[in-house]
């Protein structure tokens, strides 16, 4: 009980040391058990959509879709409903048709501009609503169903957006060119951003190219008929390849593909979440090994009257596990808080339906493990350290110094070397991707937790050598212009957002960019207000900051600067603060370390970015020969007649279409390998074969196949060589390999055939890609320009010159890398909080060495200096630190990635510059409320406070 | 002022240098009166203070650490402050010293009223006009003895009087210490860079808390000895509290203080005069 009572007043005591404690735990069970509560709350939110979309059928027919090689898709035959509905057991059978792919049907909008969604595809399926009494489906809403061949319904989202109205005539575009519909009725479906166009059945079966065919047809069963009785009395009429499920089974394939979204998208949040949390670890570590530095005598003197060093261990250890808790609590009211008001935004919003927010006890007992252990886990140490103290400690003045050991040594090594050798044998690739994973998982934290071990020998002299008055006066300088104008920007934003949330500036206006429509804003309600105020004042909170913290820094720098060179004081300040951080290089070290993690991962996903940008560049540049592609916009397959059209343009050189499918070698059990088909594949001209052996002789006769390098080694082929291939409709060709291909950037791994000859095999295989040059003695934006033109007859293919494939791609790995450093984010939050509770504890263990500063004639001014001095060197540290390791990690995993995908490094320096100046920021910011609480200080008190 | 407190070259502080400070200062009188002793043979204060209490707490609880209390401290010489515990002595000093402030009356050091001095002026003051040393943790322990010594100047941005710093180097007598840190020097080491480290920018005046109260004997003498040479050799002006008879008898004055007041004085005083005045300090 006494030990429980000590743990208890150390809390008491030290609640002001411990609050950033807490809140880098409630950082981190916050985002934990809000990854949880988010992916369940989705999950049960689709699950309600399918089921209620779901909810009047018994059973569903539709085709088989998991394909074993070489089967063929089941057709259903519109016959089959006739079939279906004559039988006593169904009370109701309805057939149903979904175009394949996304934006094949699109209405022209007044401009005769093709009108898409901002934020989804747009779909077509043919017309299937509440029909005799069974619900689900779409819900009428306004005017009547499709009636007809010139009759079309669209749900009201997008008749709403696009200014559409019952009775209009619009102008489709479809796959066939353009069509006119009558706008009849106006349907609703629980699916925000996401546009619906709706036919009648027959229309929709012409339209959609599947006259005769239905993909799906849904079931009611007779009354009193069991379900299971349904699909016993269905199933005989089915041709192969299609089967009948009953709704259960309709409703977990329905949302599959969604359960499958949520889940990748839970488990992305909670490994950012863990990451954050291990970068608390070193937090909790910190503040720990401080208090029981602080507390020396004090435990001393318990040793003295008799308490055992283990009854110390768990007093401490209790505490940590108080602190953990009272962490984890107030994290899983976070996460349920942040939760709750996402999905607030979401039903606000429109279009969702009321959802409730899930915290299962899963969420809740996984969150407080966690905080529990992690707060417990890296007390240990300290805890230990608490519990060898002796007795004489108490009457000792000077608390005791720490020992560098030679055991820090030789485990921060070892545990370094292990989590190098996971990480390099994790890059190996030979162990899968969830072993690849966990390895490069597990060999991160080990590299992580051995550096900041092995960090602590050569922090002290790291940090003077950092430390040199140049560098951190010019890094405070930048930080403090930075944080000015910061200041001022997030100041004005925040402000702004108040007034707009205030509903007082009405609708904004903003002119579209590129002669997109204007987006008219207009005063949110509801939890969007909240959102908005919430936004609003955090920045104003945080620009406010950044003007108080930035003319400070920046005067600092601009002083050190000068002085540096005129030999004023401000060199004194940044000695005083090199020699502080250098004191307790561990402390240093384990603040860096917190820091280093997550710019090691800022740098390692960047230099991943920057490298495979000049992969895919130098990919486009050098072995793609082709100046246009034409490709699916959401990847569906391209109309037959667009290459002819295309090569019939003047000024196009050579066109090629790209198909592809699985061959297997070596019969019934043998294995399977890609197939890439191109036209005219006799030469480099579209793609770079880079043939290594061989020719293209017999390729375009269809009597011969190019193979891949990597393909040629792992079965050992070569020019000459005969292998026999086996297509997807199960018959077998004896080819010769004619030549090699070593540039493997489309190819590795795959047989590479003519279109003539893979047509032969895979009639139903659509084009993927098209890809065409451009003659030399042409105008090259006009041959592309026409080229693009002509796509506009097409829904949903687009047509890409060199330039605008480079640009999209880096705009996609931009996009990429700005949601992963967001989400990574969050460490860095937590790490910011590790800087200022180091610097905060670091401060309140040298009050009395203040006092003495401050009674010698150092000012509040120069005393915030060496302050914020000291934070700058810190964070540049271990910003330093995780640039390195994120380059080390960079590099490795560009050598571990198959060339096909990324095959040079390249290091974005302006990225990391960037990072650089940021631990400026984090430094002067970090400083801000320690320095002004130290400079409070009051010289006597601090004296007395011996 | 003989000895101008120098400010950095060209140093950004807006706020008003040591000049300005002097400008500032409020007209004093240059020899207020001290009681209990004929001040007509000194030659000028360093400091003192008027009609100076240190009042904490209110109504019932008001607690007079320091009543009504006036004294000055004569350039050039060494008073020693005695007194039991909780007679006010240490507060009086820090007062003085501009590390406190009295409740009501006046203080200068020099010709500068403290009461009226934010604190910027009054560490600039501390920085350049007073020297400190404390009982004990008087060096900040990641600098080396020079550095400690020099700290004051270096808060200032100036440099060290070359001469003069060999001459007080010398006197204490760590030549060959000057670049051990703290933790390599014994206590009574410690204690004589703490008073180097006072004389340093040639203060006005030099306050000690019991500065030989944290090591033996020997040592204390030492320290004490030198203390005495820097009033003698360069005309320093000391004031120390302490406790110890012995050491009050190296000073040129000892004041008492019980309950607030300062109660009786010797000048010139000797061990045994020192004890006996102890001895009936109650009656």
């Amino acid at each position: 009980m006494t030990i429980i009572k000590l743990a208890f007043r150390g809390i008491k005591v030290g609640l002001g040391r411990l609050g950033l404690t807490v809140l880098a735990i409630t950082l981190g069970v916050g985002f934990v058990s809000g990854s949880f509560i988010i992916s369940d709350s989705l999950g049960k939110l689709f699950d309600g959509i399918v089921s209620e979309a779901n909810a009047g059928l018994d059973a569903r027919v539709q085709a088989i879709d998991e394909l074993s090689f070489g089967q063929q898709p089941g057709v259903i035959p519109d016959t089959l409903v006739d079939e279906i509905q004559a039988l006593n057991r169904v009370a109701d059978a309805e057939g149903f048709v979904v175009a394949e792919g996304a934006n094949r049907f699109l209405p022209l909008d007044a401009d005769d501009e093709p009108f898409t969604s901002t934020s989804g595809p747009t779909l077509a399926f043919s017309y299937q609503g509440e029909v005799d009494g069974r619900e689900g489906g779409f819900e009428q809403v306004e005017g009547v169903a499709p009636t007809g061949p010139g009759s079309v319904n669209l749900n009201i989202e997008q008749a709403e957006d696009g200014g559409f109205a019952i009775g209009d005539t619009i102008t489709f575009q479809t796959p066939e060119g353009r069509r006119d519909f009558e706008l009849d009725g106006l349907v609703d479906f629980p699916a925000p951003g996401v546009y619906f166009v709706l036919f009648d059945l027959e229309t929709a079966q012409e339209l959609f190219d599947k006259a005769g065919q239905l993909d799906e047809i849904a079931i009611q069963a007779a009354p009193g008929t069991l379900p299971s009785d349904v699909l016993d009395a269905v199933e005989p009429l089915l041709p192969d390849g299609v089967e009948v499920i009953d709704q259960a089974a309709a409703n977990s394939a329905d949302s599959e593909d969604f359960n499958q979204i949520i889940s990748i998208l839970g488990n992305i949040l909670l490994a950012f979440a863990l990451i954050a949390l291990f970068v608390s670890l070193f937090i909790i570590y910190n503040t720990f090994a401080i208090l029981v530095s602080q507390r020396i005598q004090e435990i001393g003197l318990l040793r003295a009257i008799g308490a055992t060093g283990a009854q110390i261990r768990s007093s401490i250890l209790i505490e940590a596990g108080l602190v953990g808790a009272l962490g984890s609590v107030a994290g899983i009211g976070a996460g349920i808080g942040v939760a709750a008001l996402i999905e607030a935004l979401f039903e606000s919003q429109g279009g969702f339906p009321e959802t409730t927010t899930v915290i299962s006890l899963r969420t809740v007992l996984i969150a407080i493990a966690v905080g529990l252990l992690a707060t417990m886990v890296s007390a240990l140490i300290p805890a230990f350290k608490a519990g060898r103290i002796s007795p004489v400690e108490a009457i000792r003045q000077e608390g005791s110094h720490p020992h560098r050991g030679r055991g820090r040594i030789i485990a921060g090594s070892i545990i370094t070397v292990t989590g190098l050798a996971a990480v390099g044998f994790g890059l190996s690739g030979s162990s899968g991707v969830t072993g690849t994973l966990a390895l490069l998982g597990i060999g991160a934290v080990f590299t992580f937790v051995g550096v900041a071990l092995l960090s602590g020998l050569f922090a002290g002299p790291a940090v003077m050598i950092l430390g040199r008055s140049i560098p951190v006066g010019v890094l405070g300088t930048i930080s403090g212009v930075l944080l000015l104008i910061g200041g001022l920007a997030l100041v004005f934003g925040g402000l702004s957002a108040l007034v707009f949330a205030s509903g007082a500036t009405g609708e904004i206006t903003i002119p579209g960019q590129n002669g997109a429509d204007d987006q008219v804003l207009t005063a949110p309600t509801g939890a969007g207000k909240v959102l908005t105020i919430l936004l609003g004042s955090g920045f104003g909170v945080l620009g406010v900051l950044f003007l108080f913290s930035g003319p400070r820094a920046l005067a600092d720098g601009v002083r050190l600067v000068r002085d540096s060179f005129t030999g004023g004081s401000e060199r004194k300040m940044v000695r005083i603060a090199r020699e502080n951080s250098a004191r307790s290089p561990q402390r240093t070290a384990a603040t860096a370390t917190a820091l280093m993690i997550g710019l090691a991962l800022v740098t390692l996903v960047s230099v991943l970015g920057e490298s495979l940008r000049a992969s895919l560049s130098q990919v486009l540049s050098e072995s793609v020969g082709a100046d246009l592609f034409v490709n699916g916009e959401f990847g569906e397959v391209l109309p037959d007649d667009f290459a002819i059209r295309l090569s019939g343009l003047e000024g196009i050189d050579d066109v090629s279409e790209y198909r592809s499918a699985d061959v297997r070698v070596g019969g019934p059990n043998g294995e399977i390998y890609g197939v890439d088909s191109f036209t005219a594949s006799t030469e480099s001209r579209i793609i770079d074969y880079g043939l290594d052996a061989g020719s293209f002789d017999g390729v375009a006769d269809g009597t011969a196949v190019i193979v891949s390098r990597s393909l040629a080694d792992d079965r050992g082929l070569d020019v000459g060589d005969r292998i026999a291939l086996e297509f997807e409709d199960l018959e077998t060709e004896d080819l010769e390999v004619a030549g090699i291909a070593g540039n493997e950037n489309f190819l590795e791994g795959s047989f590479i055939t003519d279109n003539g000859l893979f047509i032969e095999h895979n009639p139903d295989r659509g084009i993927e890609s098209i890809g065409a040059t451009i003659a030399d003695d042409v105008d090259f934006e006009t041959v592309s320009d026409a080229a693009k033109a002509l796509a506009d007859d097409y829904a949903g293919v687009q047509v890409l010159n060199n330039e605008d494939l480079q640009e999209q791609l880096e705009t996609g790995i931009s996009a990429l890398l700005v949601l992963i450093n967001g989400l990574l984010g969050l460490a860095l939050v937590v790490a910011f909080f590790g800087v200022v509770n180091t610097i905060v504890l670091s401060v309140l263990e040298r009050t009395h060495e203040i006092g003495l500063l401050r009674a010698v004639g150092m000012t509040r001014q120069q005393l915030m200096s060496t302050i914020r001095w000291e934070a700058i060197m810190v964070s540049l540290f271990g910003t330093l630190l995780g640039i390195t390791l994120g380059i080390l990690f960079g590099i490795a995993g560009v050598r571990a990635i198959p060339d096909s995908v990324i095959s040079e490094v390249s290091i974005p320096w302006l990225t990391l510059l960037i990072i650089v100046i940021m631990a400026g920021l984090i430094g002067v910011l970090a400083a801000y409320l320690p320095a002004r609480r130290a400079a409070k200080l009051n010289p006597l008190d601090a004296i007395a406070s011996l | 002022m003989t000895d101008a407190a120098p400010t950095p070259p060209g140093s950004p502080d807006p706020s008003p240098g040591w000049e300005a400070l002097d400008d500032m200062t409020t007209t004093a009188p240059p020899v207020p009166p001290t009681p209990g002793s004929d001040l007509s043979d000194t030659i000028g204060l360093a400091a003192y203070c008027r009609n100076a209490s240190k009042i904490y707490g209110q109504g019932d609880t008001e607690v007079r650490a320091l009543d009504d209390v006036t004294v000055g401290f004569e350039t050039g010489r060494f008073t020693s402050i005695m007194g039991p515990s909780g007679s006010g002595k240490s507060t009086l000093m820090q007062c003085m010293a501009g590390l406190d402030t009295f409740t009501l009356g006046q203080t200068y050091v020099g010709s500068i009223e403290l009461s009226s001095l934010k604190d910027k002026e009054l560490t600039l003051l501390r920085r350049s006009k007073i020297g400190f040393v404390f009982q004990a943790f008087n060096l900040i322990p990641t600098m080396s003895a020079e550095e400690n010594i020099t700290l004051p100047l270096d808060l200032a941005g100036a440099t060290a009087d070359k001469q003069w710093m060999d001459q007080v180097v010398a006197t204490v007598g760590l030549a060959d210490r000057l670049h051990h840190r703290p933790n390599e020097l014994s206590g009574g080491q410690q204690q004589r860079v703490a008073v180097a480290r006072a004389l340093a920018s040639r203060p006005d005046i030099i306050f000690g808390d019991e500065p030989t109260g944290n090591v033996d004997s020997k040592a204390g003498t030492e320290i004490l000895q030198f203390m005495r040479r820097a009033v003698d050799e360069f005309h320093q002006t000391i004031v120390m509290v302490t406790h110890d008879p012995v050491s009050a008898s190296y000073s040129d004055r000892v004041l008492f203080l019980a309950d607030g007041r300062i109660v009786d004085e010797i000048r010139n005083p000797t061990e045994d005069g020192v004890f006996d005045k102890m001895r009936h300090l109650g009656d």
